[in-house]
């Protein structure tokens, strides 16, 4: 290599600053394309230099490494200088070892893309395309009809939902994916406890060593729902631990942990669990004291693909509502979620804190009551509207409705938006049974599952 | 489709392993940051599109470098003259010594910990801005009371005295 400061020397470092700069203007272009040819060291130089420059974009974890702990670690043996030599020694070993260790890659690489995907990388927005390589910095985002499955270095999967937007990230305690809106499903490999995987969203931050669980990002709240092993998830107020087959919500309220009451599948289901009875009340006695409630097994039938309300009158002979409850009693304070298929004009009753007669119960989709979501009650006897949204929900595509009540908040959300977020205060009987239900109201829509968590444990303010 | 998973993780392993290497040939033949980035890209879309053309126990890099040779020359005829900063005879050039330069890059990432290491904690701290939370210079600059000019200069030198570094230590390695 030429001397530091000579002619030449200062000519490269011009020529190759603006290179890694992407400041090469034409003349710069021409000049460097004249040195590689003429001038053997020019080329070397250049060589060498860029493969610096792609060292180094592929060195996070090394630059993390070295660049906080090392002021740390040094700062530390400076104010224990009276430590014994025997510290120093464990120190330095500990710290060769860490530096030698395989570099962690946090990058990604998109797998497979369904429909519009679009990759921003430093400002730039453009499309998503199978093989491409997200780097950290880089933000991905897919619409309302195109999903996006992305794979890290170790074998980590991550299936992005649609209208979902994800940036990778790369901090100084290790990888980060921030789910900004959306949700994902994620399938961690297993990870040293030092180099944790953090999924961060706006309201928490999900700490995986090796999992598989789906994340949600609603303006209002974040959930994580853990199928294998377990997660940390902490928000502003402190943090929990979310095991298998349980979940957690995170909003301003704080965290709050799931877990299940039961998982009606009622797609790969062939007879009704006994837990879930179903009964019928006709009209005319419906909204007055002395309401006739029957049993009412044929009013709900399971047909391909899940399970269906009957059409009263000709079951029963006359209209009426039809209720599908729990039997066994529940805590007031849980979230149920409902899935829907696509199909006709359809309306569903959700009860909450006792059945459809006693309980809160939250209309989906009625017409004209008012057309979008309703709250009543049906106790004492008449119906008392609480809430409503009217912002239509389509018929033509399937949705998955959550509702969830935690003391008298009780929240609805449409395919993870948030409809109604309320506090009821409307008194119920205090001999109600303690328990959830599903009605019809109107034509029925194909119920593909029911799934219902009780409070495991609450860091609600 | 156990096996087509398997298969599937183990070609995104060898993409990942070799995405630097990659970059850097890419980056010696074009002379342009941004122009390298869009073509690295292009060159995994085509590798991951003909993953099924690699034959496991064969060399990735060969294969991944022919194909990423290719997207350089389609790239190059679909750029406006002025903005290709070599031309064809100097291409010829730079293409066997970029491979040969590249038989380095695994003992020179070997022992780039060791370098950085022995680095002033600044410049370490400026690395670390740089490239892994990607500020600009500008935005260094502000923070240090700098001109961008002068944390570019800085940068530079770091990097060469890197290279010096982490070819003198590979080196003395016997790699």
């Amino acid at each position: 290599m030429a001397n530091h400061g000579s002619p030449f020397d200062r000519e490269m470092e011009s020529l190759l600053t603006a290179l890694t700069e992407g400041m090469l203007d034409e003349v710069g272009r021409h000049r460097l394309g004249e040195l590689m040819r003429d001038e053997p060291e020019a080329r070397r130089l250049y060589l060498d230099y860029c493969q610096m420059h792609a060292l180094l974009k592929s060195a996070h974890g090394v630059l993390s490494a070295v660049a906080p702990k090392a002021n740390r670690w040094r700062r530390h043996l400076w104010t224990c200088s009276g430590v014994a030599a025997a510290l120093v020694l464990t120190l330095t070993t500990s710290l060769v070892l860490y530096l030698h260790r395989p570099s962690p890659d946090y990058r990604a690489f998109v797998v497979s893309t369904g429909g519009d995907v679009h990759l921003t990388r430093e400002g730039q927005a453009g499309p998503a395309q199978i093989g491409m390589t997200l780097n950290p910095g880089d933000q991905i985002q897919t619409g309302p009809e195109s999903t996006v499955d992305l794979r890290l270095a170790d074998g980590t999967t991550m299936q992005l939902g649609t209208e979902s937007i994800v940036r990778l990230l790369s901090r100084q305690d290790g990888q980060c994916v921030e789910l900004k809106a959306g949700n994902m499903a994620c399938d961690v490999k297993s990870r040293d406890r030092h180099e944790p995987l953090v999924f961060a969203t706006p309201h928490a931050e999900v700490t995986v060593l090796g999992t598989v669980f789906n994340l949600s990002a609603a303006p209002v709240a974040t959930s994580v729902r853990v199928a294998r092993g377990r997660v940390r998830v902490a928000g502003a107020d402190g943090s929990m631990e979310v095991t298998e087959g349980n979940q957690a919500t995170v909003d301003v309220h704080g965290a709050c942990a799931w877990s299940p009451v039961c998982d009606l599948d009622f797609t790969a289901m062939k007879d009704l669990p006994p837990q879930l009875e179903t009964v019928f009340c006709d009209s005319a006695s419906l909204h007055t004291p002395g309401r006739r409630i029957v049993p009412g097994p044929a009013g709900v039938r399971l047909e391909d693909g899940g399970l269906q309300f009957a059409d009263p009158r000709p079951v029963f002979g006359e209209h009426g509502l039809i209720v599908s409850r729990w039997i066994e009693e529940v805590p007031g304070d849980l979230a149920i979620e409902v899935e829907v298929s696509a199909g006709d004009r359809w309306s569903l009753g959700i009860a909450v804190d006792g059945d459809s007669f006693q309980g809160y119960r939250v209309i989906f989709a009625a017409p004209n009551y008012p057309f979008g979501i309703t709250i009543d009650s049906l106790f004492p006897s008449d119906m008392t509207l609480l809430a409503q949204d009217p912002r239509p929900i389509p018929y033509d595509r399937g949705h998955l409705l959550r509702v969830e009540k935690q003391g008298q908040r009780i929240r609805v959300w449409v395919d993870r938006e948030i409809r109604i977020d309320t506090e009821v205060v409307h008194p119920l009987s205090s001999d109600r049974r303690r328990t959830f239900a599903i009605s019809n109201f109107g034509a029925s829509p194909l119920i593909r599952s029911v799934r219902v968590w009780k409070v495991a444990s609450s860091q609600h303010r | 489709m156990q096996d087509r998973s398997k298969d599937t993780k183990a070609f995104v392993e060898l993409m990942t392993a070799h995405q630097g290497r990659l970059y850097a040939y890419i980056l010696s033949l074009l002379g342009d940051v941004d122009q390298a980035n869009d073509v690295l890209q292009e060159t995994n879309v085509v590798l991951w599109r003909n993953a099924g053309e690699f034959r496991p126990g064969s060399s990735f890099p060969a294969w991944a470098f022919r194909t990423a040779h290719f997207q350089v020359m389609a790239h190059r005829q679909r750029q406006l003259r002025d903005r290709v900063v070599f031309d064809d005879e100097i291409l010829a050039a730079l293409d066997p010594a970029a491979r040969e330069v590249d038989e380095t890059y695994e003992s020179r990432e070997r022992v780039l910990a060791e370098c950085l290491e022995k680095m002033a904690t600044s410049h370490r701290d400026l690395l670390h801005r740089r490239y892994v939370h990607g500020q600009s210079l500008q935005m260094i600059a502000d923070s240090c009371r700098k001109t961008a000019n002068g944390v570019a200069q800085v940068l530079f030198r770091i990097r060469r005295s890197l290279m010096e570094c982490v070819t003198r230590s590979s080196e003395a390695g016997g790699t």
